[in-house]
């Protein structure tokens, strides 16, 4: 398959299979991405980062970003417009008549099951990253990162911080550690 | 509508989960081409399908107030503008992965991500899994994506499958409930 097919399909499956968009797809894009070899799991998270902190869908965001770090400008269409699809022409399809389906009990309840999987996909993708983070196990050079990871988690659980402050001080804290020496 | 659109894309920041307000400000206060309860609505039922929130919000807002031509040009509007600013950041950053300034913030940046991933797990956790059963089946579903047993897309899946087989087991007459 040429690669813009290729890639057309992975973020189409991606987002046919996540409900709620956001994080959601998360889980689904970091398998297809690093299954097929496309990125280095410290890069996807360096696009996922960027995507956070610039506006609009941060699916398009990743979408058009890994599409393009694959296979320039025409990849990073092919993987928008899979990405976009599935939604799109499903509620075209439906119409207004989606807003009934919601109500449906059957409905209702596809949704509960998939919330304990919705939250064991990404507390799996939390740690798999995580570990990625870390090569060298408990050694100093570990200690910027989960300093860093520690206290963003603190924030977002006790204070609700929002992404993109919270991102802000990452990224500066980040420098600091660099320009300190810190491994 | 297209140019409303734009807007939307250009400032929702913190995609789908964060955009309600950025919707109802541009589509209910300002142009009153909706209700705010009507984007609460469409709001629920983009959240509810599969795909991309807001691209999803603005095929059913296109759909509502203009058919299904304005329902696509609505999903491209809202879709542009992050399309291009990722472009050129992607060209600039895409350069520069190796400088020293733009390493140390990617440095700080990948464990903010992984907290806010982490972040999200938490919070869906305590919204929706408040039987041990539930929490259970969340850590099964967690260890099997770690020991590769299971991809991501057999596993929701089967959530949903489960789902669907305790309904229709409760609503068999004479079945425990």
């Amino acid at each position: 398959m040429n690669p813009y097919a290729l890639l057309f399909w992975a973020f189409f499956k991606i987002s046919l299979f996540s409900i709620g968009g956001g994080y959601n797809m998360v889980p689904l894009m970091q398998h297809e991405v690093e299954t097929r070899g496309w990125l280095p799991s410290g890069r996807f998270m360096d696009m996922l980062a960027i995507s956070e902190a610039t506006p609009g869908p941060i699916a398009v965001n990743l979408a058009t970003f890994a599409g393009y770090q694959v296979a320039g400008v025409p990849g990073s269409i092919a993987a928008t417009v899979g990405v976009c699809l599935p939604g799109a022409a499903l509620l075209l399809a439906l119409g207004l008549m989606a807003s009934h389906l919601r109500e449906t009990p059957a409905f209702r309840a596809a949704m509960r099951g998939l919330m304990p999987a919705l939250v064991g996909l990404l507390a799996a993708t939390a740690i798999r990253l995580g570990l990625a983070l870390v090569p060298a196990g408990v050694a100093p050079a570990s200690l910027p990162p989960l300093l860093i990871f520690a206290a963003g988690l603190g924030l977002i659980l006790w204070r609700k911080t929002p992404p993109l402050p919270l991102l802000a001080g990452s990224a500066a804290a980040g420098i600091a550690f660099m320009l300190a020496g810190v491994p | 509508m297209a140019w409303s659109f734009l807007r939307i894309g250009a400032t929702a920041f913190g995609g789908g989960m964060a955009a309600l307000p950025v919707f109802e400000a541009e589509l209910a206060a300002r142009r009153r081409w909706l209700t705010s309860a009507e984007v609460a609505e469409e709001y629920a039922i983009a959240q509810s399908v599969p795909g991309v929130i807001i691209v999803n919000f603005a095929v059913l807002a296109g759909l509502r107030l203009a058919g299904k031509r304005a329902a696509v040009l609505s999903a491209v509007a809202v879709a542009l503008p992050s399309f291009f600013v990722i472009l050129a950041l992607a060209a600039l950053v895409g350069a520069r992965w190796e400088n020293r300034w733009v390493e140390g913030a990617l440095a700080g940046l990948r464990p903010a991500v992984i907290a806010l991933i982490a972040g999200a797990a938490i919070r869906l956790g305590r919204l929706h899994l408040r039987s041990p059963l539930l929490l259970a089946a969340a850590a099964a579903g967690a260890a099997l994506m770690l020991g590769r047993v299971i991809g991501p897309v057999p596993l929701i899946l089967a959530g949903a499958g489960a789902g669907l087989a305790v309904h229709g087991f409760r609503r068999r007459p004479g079945a425990a409930p």
